[in-house]
């Protein structure tokens, strides 16, 4: 028997929640293509924007020209810098490119402890104020592991723990190597939230929204390394999980994050 | 079979798994291996669903035929999840034989090594699965092992397909493909996200190598690895990862590359098909 299948996207007001920049007249057909109305913009570790604020500047400006606030531009912190100077950093992002987000990615190599993490986040809360922190979620996988190491969710959990005054996004909902249970971390930390992104399999998504809330999830896309279509499609197929429910995903749970 | 936009595409399967392990006992641990949508498919009417056949075997190549008729696809691999999943794999070779290709599983590092390379010509697998992760070997390590293994299954056209993504420098087998460059090796998932870009490396350099799909999110390498032209969409096989991940997700992938239908179909099926004709000699 023959199955007639089609990606009718339904006509809800997407908020995309993982986006990086692109060439611009693309992405613009992108957003209209798939009726994403805001969007957050993250830093690239695959473009090396953690490494170059004034590119990473210049490429995100036009974007806030052009979409001016549909676009929310995550900044980052730099480990390899003290304190102060993070400070000094993060108000030249805020100066210049509004962010109102923060993106973590593992491979800044930084040290998993409260004393040293501690600065670098009371830098954040000094200039911008207890603003979410997105933590990229997979680990870097080194040979000299031997196998894929393990509890990269455990290590997203002790970072969440140090500082229950922010609120954490945990990346890819867990990445490729560490994506099940996610709807622990929520349970467990009031604080955290999943991003949908590259997730290998929607039944751990829809364990969140059994076990904890739909508002614990946001949609993203990771446009354009992922397809926003495959990506849109894995929430509209989530099992058991309501048409309201999946259009709160799409649509609105963002806004616990950035709106009073 | 399915249509898209008004397209017919037939699925031929690079990537399913089915356990005899299927119980409804064992739901608690199941649900680590497969969605609760397939879960329900089988256990929502366990009791008549139990009676589609009296031996065990038999009955759960019928429940992963439901699970295929389900989801639509046409032919499948299938790769055994346990090591003593290979008798389900040769029981489907011997009742579903136009349908399902049942692979066996072989670790390198079995004491047994010729036992075991004897019994997949004496039960005619069509191929192999292979796990770094679970049978705990690497590329490296096991180079010459895994010589021995693919200068068998290139004499005897056997497929061997591995694992790829979670452990071990995949570009560690690229010698081992480049010695015996009549052997034909499946990397499973793409090399997932962290080492998509060893899989493309390995695609490049060996043209004996397939990436197969599932599992991958990064749609823009797949588009890379199309437009090389040392790779080509002939190389590049779709799979579901049934009952592990949501089909429907896997069809997306395909449909979100901007290529044209009739490479689209090549993909969902017709580099498959081509593989299996040449491994089997016989048309489908």
């Amino acid at each position: 028997m023959k199955a007639r299948i089609s990606l009718e996207i339904p006509n809800y007001d997407i908020f995309d929640f993982h986006r990086h920049v692109s060439i611009m007249e693309e992405f613009e057909k992108n957003i209209t293509k798939f009726n994403i109305k805001r969007f957050c913009l993250m830093p690239s570790m695959l473009e090396d924007d953690f490494n170059d604020l004034e590119a990473y500047i210049e490429k995100t400006t036009p974007y806030i020209q052009k979409y001016g606030e549909r676009a929310i531009i995550f900044g980052f912190i730099d480990f390899s810098l003290n304190a102060d100077q993070n400070k000094e950093l993060l108000t030249e992002q805020k100066k210049k490119i509004n962010i109102r987000g923060i993106k973590i990615h593992p491979e800044q190599a930084f040290n998993i402890n409260r004393k040293s993490l501690d600065p670098f986040f009371r830098a954040i809360a000094d200039i911008l104020g207890y603003i979410p922190i997105y933590i990229h979620m997979d680990w870097p996988l080194l040979e000299e592991n031997g196998y894929a190491p393990q509890g990269k969710k455990k290590t997203f959990n002790r970072i969440v723990s140090f500082f229950p005054e922010f609120n954490f996004i945990m990346g890819h909902a867990g990445g490729s190597g560490d994506y099940l249970n996610v709807w622990k971390s929520c349970k467990k930390y009031p604080n955290v939230y999943i991003e949908t992104s590259m997730a290998p399999v929607t039944s751990t998504l829809s364990e969140v929204v059994w076990n904890v809330g739909t508002e614990k999830l946001l949609f993203g896309s990771n446009y354009p390394y992922c397809g926003t279509s495959v990506e849109i499609v894995k929430i509209l197929n989530m099992y058991k999980v309501s048409e309201k429910e999946k259009r709160a995903i799409l649509e609105s749970n963002w806004e616990g994050l950035f709106l009073p | 079979m399915i249509i898209y936009n008004d397209e017919e595409y037939e699925l031929w399967d690079a990537h399913s798994h089915f356990s005899t392990l299927i119980s409804k006992r064992l739901k608690f641990v199941l649900k680590y291996l497969s969605t609760y949508e397939t879960m329900d498919i089988l256990f929502n009417n366990w009791k008549e669903n139990k009676k589609i056949a009296k031996e065990r075997l038999e009955r759960n190549v019928k429940f992963y035929i439901t699970v295929l008729d389900y989801y639509h696809i046409d032919k499948s691999i299938h790769l055994p999840v346990f090591k003593l999943d290979r008798k389900l794999s040769y029981r489907m070779n011997q009742l579903v034989p136009e349908r399902i290709f049942g692979f066996s599983n072989l670790n390198p590092r079995s004491k047994k090594l010729d036992e075991d390379l004897h019994e997949l010509v004496e039960k005619k697998f069509p191929g192999i699965k292979l796990h770094p992760d679970f049978m705990k070997f690497t590329f490296k390590k096991y180079q010459r092992e895994l010589e021995k293994i693919l200068d068998f299954c290139s004499e005897h056209k056997i497929i061997a397909l591995s694992h790829t993504g979670s452990h071990s420098e995949l570009t560690n087998i690229i010698p081992v493909l480049k010695k015996c460059e009549a052997a034909v090796f499946i990397m499973g998932h793409s090399g997932l996200c962290p080492q998509i870009d060893q899989a493309l490396q390995v695609a490049r350099e060996c043209p004996n190598s397939y990436m197969e799909m599932s599992g991958n999110p990064y749609t823009y390498k797949f588009m890379e690895a199309i437009k090389d032209p040392d790779i080509g969409i002939e190389r590049i096989l779709f799979g579901t990862d049934i009952p592990s991940l949501n089909p429907r997700v896997e069809l997306e992938k395909i449909f979100a590359l901007d290529v044209s239908v009739e490479e689209k179909r090549l993909i969902f099926s017709e580099n498959l098909k081509t593989l299996m004709e040449t491994i089997l000699k016989k048309k489908f």
